[in-house]
């Protein structure tokens, strides 16, 4: 043979060799020297038959061979593993449905959750390229980052920011409809007219309010237009009659679009030319949608600029003031970004938990296969051929787990979702979607890989021989099995950690549950009603309806007291009727520092309506009306404020809306949680509203001895007769507007307790399956120590004290992490502190108790066995 | 007409496992008169199909662990060819020999049907 074909064949055959590396290693080991001398003889053969052209053809046919061969062969090992997996599976019924369980709570736990997170967080907002919408704040010189921006100031943004395609301008007020079906209040927008195209979304009928921009117009929620017009197309062009004021019909808008609220019905033109406004009256928001290609950075540079011009053109109104911009999706779920992870780390530790179980649960069954493995390391079968097969196996289970648990995703959403907490930004949006699925798949894939580690370790640690002796498998002592040991400190471990967590969480509700809000909310029932401005515009008509609408429900049956305030506590409304105001002989605060208060209209009786005490002076009389000397009364944190160590009755004070008014500061009250439970009281300052009727929008509140409802329904009857056209609305027990002020707490006080109840769940169960199954193998030594005198109580502890050493171990670890980790819950937190001795102990006796249980179980199993019976099998 | 798998076996395990594919009969072929090697059986099915069917070390030996996992085939042992090499040899199973039966059968009946249809010829008588 000539030496360049010698080379050839040569090279041919370690290619050849390289190549097969291709193929799996048993597949190699087993068939790996053949396939090289089969490679030889065709290469020779064909030397002889064909030369060496012929040889390279060879080698391109052998290539084609190996690309065409190896993936089947990697799929056929698959196969066999999964076929062998299915039937080991299925041979071990119990075992099988233990792990699936745990399996499909961890992970459906996790779906669960991450579909919270995916629909709320991580999908884009539905508008069109959401990611280019920014909202725009005024900043405030005290540190109010988003105040609401004043008509001007947006003016000079939209005018001046050349990043934007577009900047639009809302705010709220409530409609009151007229017509068929009676009076009705609906959440409505006061929008600028580029408001549809910024946002990028057209009306799904008419042209919109960019039109024609001189008449009033209005554009329907969809879910409005069925109702009043039963989705009539007419309705474009008619009229709609808002508030007394008619409002040409432009456009309906598609199902889904609610923008800024969830409730919003409703949008109409702004009735005013904003340049023409006062700097001063902070109320629109502001959003804007980038041109392609401006980076947010630029936009915010930019605006900084725009803000700096108006504070040098308009020192008086901007000094010191700024400009605050972000993305509008974290503006909407900013809020609870960090509560949401926080839940998502929490649910992690569930999985992890469950994963510690699984091992747990494997390595027990590894440890009663020892025998079948150890056959099948005999006849040839390599260590890491049995380690696949355990991770086949186990990533079999996590699979069928995943699968089970997207059913428990399915359901825990709906479940979620049924809870309703009103606070919780586009949770409408969330659903078990193909992202969950492919998560859970992902997720499931990974359980099944991490469980099937710890067992195949254990397998190339474990010497075969030994499990081919008879007996070998009850050799060792308690003491020995220490990889189990660890899985069950680290599960009790995380237990201990979310058990924690949900005490603490648990311990905040519960004090802001039974926290003084100022208030006393029993006995009383709130109704709010809307004043039609379009039949009442005089302040005069106004207050005498209010005076009217307090006489007729006080004379109702069973009604003890009854009066109205302008914005009822704990309803929200942060930065809403906040003015500044001077105290008459002292010094004027500087812009940047001046005094702030709420202002609260009210008529007499709202304060013994609610039960909050007056300190000092009187309470509003019916004498306080517009003839009568202009009075105030003021809240016990204003009169610490701002006259420490004074008597401030008698005291005159000038606001800032009204500032030639001198008003008599007549009474000092209780300070309230006005902005919300777990908000420290604010400053306020009530006002006779029937001395200047100013809102429009006034909540009733009745203190009655009958059942609320019926109150409430004589109530609503009442102010009917007083005039059928005015709205009546959220008719509702005040004990409820508290507990709704507090409902994101509680649906997060609830998710994590529901983890921590699962988190404990598990691990009893873990627990207890290791306990049992070792109770189970050392039946045998049991047997000898009873047959040399143990009694019954002996054995118990020697059990208990076994599991209970590891639970101890975990607890400590848990509680010694939690003092690092509940710094993530901290924000959460209001009243109790992160490292609440209280949540500690009980966290920590909770779970004693859990892991006590699963021991003394099996404990009792292993003191009753019979001796001789433990012995024979032994 | 004659259904195509009225006349086989009834053993419903056998007749789950038909058709076989190409490979695997061209293998059990190879091996019915007699086991052989891996190289053998290759030289063997290239001989008979007049060299169109020609396999490759990869398939046939990924052919083969799968027969010999699903005990088409068995090992019977290792020992030198003609040549002085080691080889190992394969023979059929009693398994495999009914299998490439039925699927003799199978191609059989399909073959009756083509004639009956006059898409092949009646055999010549000899």
């Amino acid at each position: 043979m000539p030496a360049a074909v010698e080379w050839l064949s040569g090279l041919l055959g370690r290619c050849y060799g390289k190549a097969l590396l291709l193929y799996p290693a048993e597949f190699r080991d087993e068939f790996g020297a053949e396939m090289m001398q089969f490679f030889r003889d065709d290469c020779s053969r064909t030397l002889r038959s064909l030369g060496p052209v012929g040889l390279l053809l060879l080698g391109l046919r052998t290539c084609v061979d190996v690309a065409r061969s190896a993936p089947g062969v990697h799929m056929e090992i698959l196969r066999q593993d999964l076929r062998f997996g299915w039937r080991m599976l299925g041979s071990s019924a119990g075992f099988t449905l233990a792990a699936i369980a745990a399996l499909a709570l961890g992970i459906g736990a996790n779906s669960a959750i991450f579909s919270l997170v995916n629909g709320i967080l991580l999908r884009p907002l539905s508008f069109p390229d959401a990611d280019r919408l920014l909202m725009i704040w005024d900043r405030n010189p005290k540190g109010i980052e988003r105040n609401s921006v004043s008509p001007p100031n947006f003016v000079d943004y939209r005018a001046g920011a050349r990043s934007f395609s577009g900047v639009a301008a809302f705010y709220e007020a409530g409609a009151n409809l007229l017509g068929s079906g009676g009076p009705e209040h609906v959440t409505s927008y006061v929008v600028s007219r580029e408001f549809f195209d910024v946002l990028g979304v057209q009306p799904l009928l008419g042209a919109g309010l960019n039109a024609e921009p001189s008449s009033p117009g209005a554009v329907l929620g969809h879910e409005l237009w069925m109702r009043r017009f039963g989705g009539d197309p007419g309705a474009i062009g008619a009229t709609l009659r808002i508030d007394g004021r008619e409002y040409e019909i432009r456009g309906v808008m598609p199902p889904d679009f609610r923008f800024p609220s969830r409730e919003t019905a409703l949008w109409t033109t702004m009735p005013f030319d904003p340049a023409g406004f006062s700097r001063q009256a902070h109320f629109l928001g502001v959003i804007g949608r980038l041109k392609p290609g401006i980076a947010f950075g630029q936009a915010r540079a930019e605006l900084e600029v725009v803000a700096a011009a108006m504070a040098r053109a308009n020192p008086a109104s901007n000094s010191g003031w700024g400009v605050t911009s972000l993305p509008l999706r974290e503006q909407v779920v900013g809020p609870v970004r960090r509560s949401l992870l926080l839940i998502l780390g929490a649910v992690s530790f569930v999985l992890l938990i469950a994963c510690a179980n699984i091992a747990n649960l494997l390595l027990a069954q590894g440890t009663s296969r020892e025998g079948e493995l150890a056959v099948r390391t005999a006849l040839g079968a390599s260590a890491a051929r049995l380690a696949r097969q355990m991770i086949t196996e186990s990533v079999l289970l996590a699979l069928l787990g995943g699968a089970a648990g997207l059913l428990l995703a399915v359901a825990g959403v709906a479940g979620l979702k049924a809870l309703h907490p009103a606070n919780i930004p586009r949770l409408e949006e969330v659903s078990v979607n193909g992202w969950v699925v492919g998560f859970t798949f992902a997720l499931s894939l990974i359980t099944g890989l991490a469980c099937g580690l710890v067992p195949s370790w254990r397998i190339s640690q474990t010497d075969p021989n030994a499990g081919l002796k008879e007996g070998g498998l009850h050799r060792r002592s308690f003491a020995h099995d220490r990889s189990r040991g660890l899985l069950i400190i680290f599960e009790v471990a995380l237990a201990t950690l979310l058990t924690l967590g949900a005490g603490l969480l648990i311990r905040t509700f519960l004090h802001l549950q039974r926290l003084d809000p100022g208030f006393d909310p029993h006995g009383v029932v709130t109704l709010t009603l809307d004043i039609p401005r379009g039949r009442y515009p005089d302040a005069r008509q106004r207050s005498a309806l209010i005076e009217e609408a307090a006489a007729r429900v006080r004379a109702l049956p069973g009604v003890e007291e009854a009066g109205l305030i302008s914005n009822l506590p704990l309803t929200g409304g942060e930065g809403f009727n906040r003015f500044g105001f001077t105290i008459e002989g002292k010094e004027d605060p500087t812009p940047t520092e001046n005094h702030r208060f709420y202002g609260r209209w009210i008529t007499r009786g709202y304060l013994r309506t609610m039960a909050i005490p007056l300190l000092r002076g009187r309470d509003f009389s019916d004498a306080d009306r517009e003839s009568g000397v202009p009075v105030v009364v003021i809240d016990s944190m204003l009169a610490r404020r701002y006259f420490p160590g004074e008597n401030p009755v008698g005291k005159f004070v000038r606001l800032s809306y009204a500032p030639s008014v001198p008003r008599e500061i007549v009474g000092v009250a209780q300070e309230v949680r006005l902005l919300g439970l777990d908000m420290e009281p604010a400053p306020q300052i009530y006002i006779p509203v029937l001395q200047e009727a100013r809102s429009t929008t006034m909540t009733l509140v009745l203190r009655t001895t009958l059942p609320l409802s019926t109150t409430a329904h004589s109530a609503r009857a009442a102010l009917r007769r007083i005039d059928s056209n005015m709205p009546v609305y959220n008719v509702q027990p005040m004990a409820e507007v508290v507990a709704e002020s507090i409902a994101t707490r509680r649906f997060h006080t609830l998710l994590m307790g529901l983890l921590a109840v699962l988190a404990l769940v598990l691990s009893a169960v873990g627990i207890y399956g290791v306990m049992s199954c070792m109770v189970g193998e050392r039946l045998g030594e049991i047997g000898i120590r009873m047959a040399l005198g143990a009694r019954q109580p002996e054995i118990l502890s020697l059990v208990v004290r076994q599991g209970m050493r590891r639970a101890l171990v975990g607890i400590a670890g848990g509680l010694a992490a939690a003092l690092l980790l509940t710094r993530a819950l901290t924000s959460l937190l209001y009243g109790v502190s992160r490292l609440d001795r209280w949540s500690f102990v009980s966290a920590a006796l909770t779970v004693l108790a859990a892991s006590f249980l699963a021991c003394v179980v099996p404990a009792l199993r292993a003191a009753q066995a019979d001796p001789i019976r433990a012995l024979r099998r032994q | 007409m004659v259904p195509v798998y009225q006349n086989l076996t009834d053993h419903a395990e056998i007749r789950k496992k038909l058709p076989l594919l190409p490979a695997v009969f061209h293998i059990m072929l190879a091996l019915a008169d007699g086991e052989k090697h891996g190289y053998g059986i290759k030289r063997e099915v290239e001989f008979r199909t007049g060299g169109i069917v020609s396999l490759g070390p990869g398939t046939l030996y990924g052919t083969l662990q799968r027969m010999l996992a699903d005990e088409f085939i068995e090992e019977c042992g290792e020992r030198p060819d003609a040549e002085g090499e080691r080889r190992r040899y394969y023979r059929l199973t009693k398994l495999g020999r009914r299998l490439a039966a039925a699927e003799a059968e199978r191609l059989e009946s399909l073959v009756q049907v083509a004639r009956a249809k006059a898409i092949l010829a009646k055999p010549r008588t000899v």
